[in-house]
């Protein structure tokens, strides 16, 4: 925006000079990097009064007519480039640098205001397209995980279209939803997830707002902390994230481009699995010497109880109604009836890769096709793109088209507007389920399972038919699971979006130091879910359920900017309002019984259900900034916002300061080594609103009627009649270094926060007759450092070696919340909550945990049981510290490679797949050592990564020497939810790329193509390290059933991730 | 530029920024449709209370209302025949806690019905809401012993969120006062009002939730008869009760059972029905219960079961096995019959005439004066059952001649068999029964399994712990009450080992 304002002062200067000329003064000002023109660099006459100057033309092309004589100097200057003072000539070549990385770098700030990067008092760092888009990620998410110090990403599992969660500066709020503002262009934009399912065991990701917008039109990210987000007052809390998209650019001309690419996704990091016995149960050489008697192992594994003969899957042969892998021993020889042998004996046999047969290479393809023009008036940019998905699970798929115009038309000297429009439609045909349910076909694949399945004849056998044309259902088992190949194929759950987002503003510049702006940003979006089932055991009369959600947000701000310069005081200020209106609503229909199988319509179904739910918020706010600058080496900035919002009664104020000090220029301190060095500070106060209707008592229907009787109740929670906003208050201190002519750049931040007056919905004792009370109170602390060093390792002339390191660590604590109240449950599944405990950091895993002695050591009886005590503390689920690597190389002229390194240390995560398949008998670790061939003693022999002990005779504890079998042992006796918790820290090489630029030489014969770039990326590609804890080796960034706070630190039987490898073509024409 | 003219456009540029300013200030100032904004358009400002006694009632089933689950495996009906050994007999301190949830949160519903009628005019709706309230707590009371009752209900209006427990005697005398309370208004006349559609127990007809009322007292005071403290006054309440019959009817046909019938809609199926459509191999036929059947050659037996697939005979399965199934399939064993088990719009029954009978041979036994002589009540109650199941009077004469003979020298023991047997698919008060009586006595007779272990089928092979040598004795109080309310629940737990061990109710016998 800067470079637009620029654009006006210079016409604005050409328009007041007056006519005494002496000379003339042109020329051509260039891009010192490519030799380009640049279009829009003011050139000014040093000393003229009234000043005179003008702008470079299309061409990069300027001319001064009727300069004064005795005036011999002008200055040329460009944003984001050193400026230089040259003297006055004709047809001058005046070639502009790039300024010296950092010193002068330009960043766009809250509201999308361009400031020079030295001038701010808080930590903000951005990241340019090269970063983001240099490997292709699959999202934005993705293209940004790693690269923020202090920003954790988490993206969930390995499906198609799933969404993500970014958190800024560690997790402060007990909310669900703690994720940042994300603002597209000055328009806050939404960015919710939207789910269907219980929201604990099980759902289908839909995805996230952000996934609409499409990684190669953006220009840059910039990540706003704390301090710098307080402009943006009650919804600022999280931090902002501002994303810049690209506008025509700044070269003249019209160029057209094409960028597209294809990458393969395979699935990685499958759990470690068993492969030595199959299905059943007691089917062991343990079990057989304990009940087989005469039999050899032979007999006593084919025939009933304890052996395995299959007949229909249900029952009626030898134990084929079980889901687990407790059955006789693979590869010995043996033969018995399978579900694939039309009633044969077959050999009983491993399928070690049987899990990962059931998936297929995923195969992602963009294309983006763009038009930048730019000229004297109008700054253009158009794009069409294509992106299309194949998961790996077999029938999942995502398609989204977009098309976005950015455009800036100068109408005359004092009046120019922007206009910016985004619309993007996304199509699934399918898109899996998560977690805990029917249509989740990893619950039967790698949890709930025979080791010995042939997943080849399910694949071939899936859809088979009767005589009637009915499906038989063709599976393994025919009591609780469906063929994995059924489930993806029949039971699809579908998705359509259409959103559409931008602005239209209006500038007004009566005067080089002031302008208004008027502006009017939308986001809306329609989309539609439609989930079917066939067939499967949660629905055994097939499900058919639809839901369409619509959403806009409008924002209008009118804006006051002032600039102006007093000697060496440089003031700029803003003053606006905000007006902001958000409608919700969402139409569902669902019905869990079907007349005829198959057909999903409304006459089809059995009693259909219709639920509608709706949310309006309106806000009001005025706010301002002021910033005083001192010779370009002291800058204070103060903020203020007032905002009234229609979910809270009060009206709240936001107040923020910060300071920024260059003392090298005030002390006059540069030497060679040391180039740069800025110190920062300030405080700022944001804060986090809340949803609608959570000031009164309502009454609600249920959603269906019983007997066409609406059934209505009083709501059970009780409501805070004055409830307020969260309030966060942030201090922070940083320091920036330059060294080596700033070749080596350090940044570093420390921020303390408090985060109180909590929106705490505090469940109660049942018995008071209330669920729940709405409260504010409690605080939470952050603590954190961040640190970015980034350095030019080498700078030659064919091999330059840039490298940059991240590093963030956030220790939170609980300090309060609410009287008499010492924990707080946020997220829970299958008994396990995560807790905010008081006294203890943010994200503790609560659960069952053995009793132990002194030394830690599990106190098991001489039945081999240990004792659980509920409620315990078994983990945390915030990681230690995050860091990121990353090296970008460019070589031989043409050449680009790069990669980077991505490590969590800590952050633990309990595991549904760890707990299921322990108990199913299909984890590797069920079956280790010979464990289930004889009586085993535990922590010698078996879970020997805990220590158990045993009382003597005397009293005293003594190591366990207790026998128990592995069955018995995983089944049931030592399932205690710490058990499931493995440390979540992880090694991962991220992203890597090679890139080749065409030579010029090689493009001039096309006579077309002007540039051309060719690619080969990798994301995920290797999980290099885990935590020994992680004894399944389960990717730790596989999720759970919900992207938001609530399902952190939570592993569902999540799809495996993939790792993605393909290639990328640019080109320019 | 001159100066004047400078500070001309000052002007004008100081005049668009105020006025700019003032369109700001008034477009933030202009908060008054605030508050309609944010009002909740899809909620219901009041609701009709039939619409929300319609509600409770639901919901109170949901709940309440017999499933099959520990409680009907712990009545001796059927049992957990897959993947028995895991649960090993032991609830966690959170499988009861929706039932508990929903007694104290349908209490304010309840109030909030009484709160907006006036008691005048809404006599009826009045009484049934406090008889709800007080039926639910009678559950409560009897599943878990002491529970939160005097300060109990506060956080509805902002007051205490922590409730003291009440001793379980107390909260008896509390809700039998209640319950008189109730039936002596309506024995002064049934009110005026209309109950409304939203009366899914009795369709609207108030005499018969006047019916239900007694019928629950003579429950509540025979639960308490063996108590010292309490048996005079069980005594005084039968005699009340039965010495006045217009004043204070009861359940005495099956025309005037309470059941909640459900609507059979996808959300609303019968509870049996439901586990059968997802849990199909979960629960099959009690041993104890089919060898009774087959003992007594009783005609009910087809309704009550199905024969088992493979065999086409009626065979229960074994509490408490150390391998699934015994050893066998899942079609080696018999399922409950169709009517229990496979009609989505069956029922959920509360309070059937069968146990009023029941109850009156046990007080006759007791030499109490309640017009009937045991054999007479036992009669009655036997035939009630029998219509229950879609038998008739007649074949019940025939059975009644038969192996259902009362039997004077042995009376209590034929009372609680049948008793037992009557009370099919209310797990709930069969397993008060066992409590109480002991009864039915083959739960604890020991029997061999296919692993050669004999022991009693409770705790059967896996007992997990020495003090767990017995059908629980109580609900574990819930993981919610631990979280939310410690001091009050753990003091309530003094004497509680196991959960569900170490300390029984007050009225509760037991092996």
């Amino acid at each position: 925006m800067k470079a637009k304002y620029v654009l006006l002062l210079a016409c604005l200067l050409r328009w007041t000079s007056m006519a005494f000329a002496q000379k003339r003064v042109s020329g051509q000002v260039v891009d010192g990097d490519e030799g380009e023109p640049i279009i829009g660099a003011t050139v000014v006459v040093k000393d003229s009064k009234p000043l005179l100057g003008t702008m470079t033309n299309a061409d990069g092309r300027f001319v001064i007519e009727n300069v004064p004589s005795n005036l011999n100097t002008i200055i040329v200057s460009y944003v984001g480039m050193k400026t230089q003072q040259v003297s006055a000539g004709q047809n001058l070549k005046i070639t502009l640098e790039s300024d010296s990385k950092q010193l002068n770098e330009v960043v766009v700030t809250a509201l999308g205001i361009s400031r020079s990067k030295k001038s701010l008092g808080y930590a903000q760092q951005e990241v340019k397209a090269e970063q983001l888009t240099a490997a292709a990620p699959a999202s934005i998410t993705s293209a940004l995980t790693g690269k923020v110090a202090g920003t954790q990403i988490n993206t969930f599992g390995g499906t198609v279209g799933a969404s993500s969660r970014i958190s800024i500066r560690g997790n402060s709020t007990l909310n669900a939803d703690q994720q940042p503002l994300i603002v597209v262009d000055g328009v806050p934009i939404n960015n919710s997830v939207n789910r269907s399912g219980d929201g604990y065991y099980n759902g289908v990701d839909y995805g996230s707002g952000l996934n609409d917008i499409n990684v190669e039109d953006i220009e840059s990210i910039d990540i706003l902390k704390g301090g710098a987000a307080a402009l943006y007052g009650m919804r600022a809390a999280n931090g902002v994230v501002l994303i810049t998209t690209k506008n025509g650019g700044k070269k003249g001309g019209t160029k057209i481009s094409y960028d597209g690419g294809v990458t393969f996704d395979r699935v990685s990091n499958i759990p470690l699995l068993q492969n030595s016995y199959g299905q059943g149960h007691d089917g062991d050489e343990y079990h057989w010497k304990l009940y087989g008697g005469s039999q050899t192992y032979e007999q006593y594994a084919t025939t009933a109880p304890y052996g395995f003969a299959y007949a229909d899957g249900a029952g009626s042969g030898i134990n084929d109604d079980w889901d687990e892998s407790w059955g006789p021993r693979l590869d010995i020889g043996i033969k018995t009836t399978q579900f694939d042998s039309n009633g044969e004996a077959t050999p009983w046999v491993s399928r070690p890769n049987n899990v990962r047969d059931f998936f297929q290479t995923g195969v992602t393809q963009n294309h983006m096709v763009s038009i930048a023009s730019v000229s004297d008036r109008a700054n253009v940019r158009a794009s069409l793109s294509y992106r299309g998905q194949k998961g790996t699970v077999p029938n999942t798929d995502q398609e989204r088209f977009g098309g976005t115009i950015n455009s800036e038309v100068k109408l005359n000297k004092m009046v120019w507007m922007e206009a910016n429009a985004n619309y993007t439609h996304t199509n699934s045909d399918n898109l899996i389920g998560q977690g805990y349910g029917g249509n989740n076909p990893m619950i039967s694949l790698l949890q709930w399972t025979g080791r010995q399945i042939n997943m080849q004849s399910l694949k071939e056998n899936w859809d088979q038919k009767d005589a009637e044309g009915n499906y038989t259902f063709y599976n393994w088992n025919s009591n609780f699971h469906m063929n994995p190949y059924f489930n993806v194929y029949e039971n699809t759950n579908s998705y359509v979006k259409d959103r559409f987002f931008g602005k239209g503003s209006l500038f007004f510049q009566p005067a080089d130091w002031v302008k208004f702006e008027g502006r009017v940003g939308i986001d809306t979006y329609n989309d539609k879910t439609t989930e079917h089932v066939y067939f499967n055991f949660d629905y055994p009369d097939g499900y058919f359920g639809q839901r369409m959600i619509s959403n806009t947000e409008l924002n209008a701000d009118f804006l006051a900017m002032f600039d102006k310069k007093w000697g060496k005081l440089d003031f700029n200020a803003i003053l606006g309002a905000n007006y902001r209106d958000n409608v919700w609503a969402s139409d569902a229909l669902a019905c869990d019984g079907l007349t005829v199988l198959g057909t999903y319509t409304i006459s089809n179904a059995t009693s259909p259900v219709p639920t509608m739910d709706h949310s309006h918020i309106r806000s009001n706010s005025v706010y301002g900034s002021a910033s005083f600058g001192w010779a370009e080496q002291l800058y204070l900035d103060v903020t203020a916002r007032n905002d009234w919002s229609s979910t809270i009664k009060e009206d709240i104020f936001y107040p923020s300061f910060s300071l920024s000090w260059l003392p090298f220029e005030s002390f006059q301190l540069k030497s060679d080594v040391f180039s740069f060095l800025k110190l920062r500070g300030g405080y700022a106060e944001v804060g986090n609103a809340t949803s609608a209707y959570r000031n009164s008592y309502y009454y609600y229907a249920l959603s269906a009627p019983f007997n066409n009787v609406p059934l209505l109740y009083k709501s059970k929670a009780y409501p805070n009649f004055d409830l307020k906003p969260e309030r966060t208050r942030t201090w922070e201190v940083g320091m920036e270094l330059g060294m080596f002519n700033n070749r080596l750049h350090l940044d570093v931040a420390y921020y303390n926060k408090s985060t109180v007056d909590q929106i705490l919905n505090v469940n109660t004792a049942r018995s008071s007759g209330i669920t729940s009370v709405l409260i504010n109170a409690g605080e939470i602390t952050n603590k954190g450092i961040e640190v970015q060093l980034s350095a030019d390792l080498v700078q030659t002339k064919n091999f330059n070696w840039n490298t940059t390191f991240n590093f963030s660590k956030d220790e939170s604590m609980v300090v309060s919340l609410a009287d008499g109240l010492d924990h707080y449950d946020m997220g829970w599944t299958w008994g396990i909550s995560t807790t905010a405990n008081v006294g203890r950091p943010w994200g503790d895993i609560t659960g069952s945990r053995y009793l132990r002695d002194d030394n830690g050591a599990i106190i098991l009886d001489d039945n081999g049981m240990g004792t659980l005590e509920s409620n315990k503390v078994i983990g945390n689920i915030t990681p230690d510290a995050m860091l990121s690597w990353r090296h970008d190389f460019n070589f031989l002229k043409n050449f680009n490679a790069g990669f980077m390194l991505d490590m969590r240390l800590g952050g633990d995560i309990w595991s549904q797949t760890m707990s299921h398949t322990y108990c199913a008998g299909s984890a590797a670790i069920t079956a280790e050592n010979g464990i289930r061939e004889k009586a085993v003693v535990p922590g010698k022999d078996i879970s020997t990564n805990f220590s158990f002990v045993q009382k003597n005779a005397a009293g005293d504890f003594v190591p366990a020497t207790v026998e128990v079998n592995a069955q018995d042992w995983f089944e049931w006796m030592f399932t205690g939810n710490e058990v499931y918790v493995f440390d979540g820290s992880f090694l991962k090489l991220r992203e890597v790329y090679l890139g080749y630029d065409v030579p010029k030489q090689a493009l001039q014969k096309t006579k077309f193509i002007n540039a051309a770039k060719i690619s080969f990326v990798g994301n995920n590609l290797a999980l290099l390290w885990v935590d020994k804890s992680n004894v399944m080796r389960i990717d730790p960034e596989t999720g759970g059933v919900r992207s938001d706070t609530y399902g952190l630190g939570f592993e569902q039987a999540a799809t495996p991730s993939c790792s993605s490898y393909g290639f990328k073509v640019n080109l320019t024409f | 530029m001159s100066n004047l003219k400078f500070k001309s456009k000052m002007k004008k540029i100081f005049k668009y920024t105020l006025l700019a300013a003032v369109a700001a200030l008034s477009l933030s100032a202009c908060t008054k449709d605030f508050e309609k904004i944010n009002t909740d358009p899809d909620a219901y400002a009041t609701a009709p209370v039939t619409n929300m006694l319609g509600y409770c009632i639901e919901q109170m089933s949901v709940n309440w209302g017999d499933e099959l689950s520990r409680l009907s495996d712990w009545a001796g009906y059927t049992t957990l025949g897959y993947d028995a050994e895991r649960f090993n007999y032991l609830p966690t301190n959170n499988e009861f806690g929706n039932k508990w949830y929903q007694t104290y949160t349908l209490y304010p519903e309840l109030q909030d019905i009484i709160n907006r009628t006036d008691p005048t005019t809404f006599k009826n709706i009045q009484n049934v809401a406090k008889l709800l309230q007080n039926f639910m707590l009678f559950l409560t009371v009897d599943s878990w012993g002491d529970i939160p009752y005097s300060e109990a209900f506060q956080g509805v209006s902002g007051g205490n969120i922590k409730p003291k427990f009440d001793d379980a005697e107390s909260v008896y005398n509390a809700l039998a006062a209640n319950l008189k309370e109730i039936a002596d208004s309506w024995a002064t006349g049934l009110g005026d009002d209309d109950l409304g559609d939203g009366d899914f127990l009795f369709g609207g007809d108030v005499e018969g939730w006047q019916r239900f009322c007694n019928s629950l007292r003579l429950r509540m005071a025979m639960r308490l008869s063996g108590m010292s403290s309490q048996t005079a006054k069980s005594k005084a309440t039968f005699e009340e009760i039965l010495g006045n019959p217009t004043k204070y009817p009861v359940i005495e046909e099956s025309s005037q059972n309470c059941e909640f019938w459900w609507d059979g809609s996808a959300s609303y199926r019968e509870r049996w029905y439901n586990n059968r459509l997802t849990r199909p191999n979960d629960f099959q036929m009690s041993e104890v219960f089919i060898r009774r059947m087959k003992q007594q050659d009783d005609p009910r037996l087809p309704v009550f079961a199905l024969p088992a697939a493979n065999s086409g005979e009626y065979v229960g399965l074994l509490h408490g096995c150390q391998v699934n199934y015994n050893g066998g399939a899942a079609a080696d064993y018999s399922y409950p019959g169709d009517k229990y088990y496979n009609d989505p719009a069956g029922s959920s029954p509360y309070f059937r005439a069968a146990e009023t009978w029941f109850l009156i041979a046990e007080a006759a036994q007791k030499g109490w004066n309640v017009g009937y002589t045991a054999e007479q009540a036992y009669n009655n109650g036997v035939t009630c059952s029998f219509v229950d199941n879609d038998l008739t009077a007649t074949d019940a004469i025939a059975y009644l001649a038969d192996k259902g003979k009362f039997d004077a020298s042995n009376a209590l023991d034929c009372i609680y068999n049948e008793l037992w047997v009557a009370l099919y698919k209310q797990g709930q008060e069969a397993w008060c029964l066992y409590r109480r009586t002991g009864y039915p006595t083959t739960l604890r007779e020991p029997v061999t399994y296919s692993t050669g272990t004999t022991c009693a089928q409770y705790p059967g092979e896996k007992k997990a712990y020495a003090e767990c040598d017995d059908l629980p004795y109580r609900f574990p109080y819930p993981n919610n009450e631990f979280q939310y309310n410690e001091d009050n629940v753990t003091a309530a737990s003094e004497g509680i080992v196991h959960y569900c061990y170490g300390k029984k109710l007050c009225w509760a016998k037991q092996q």
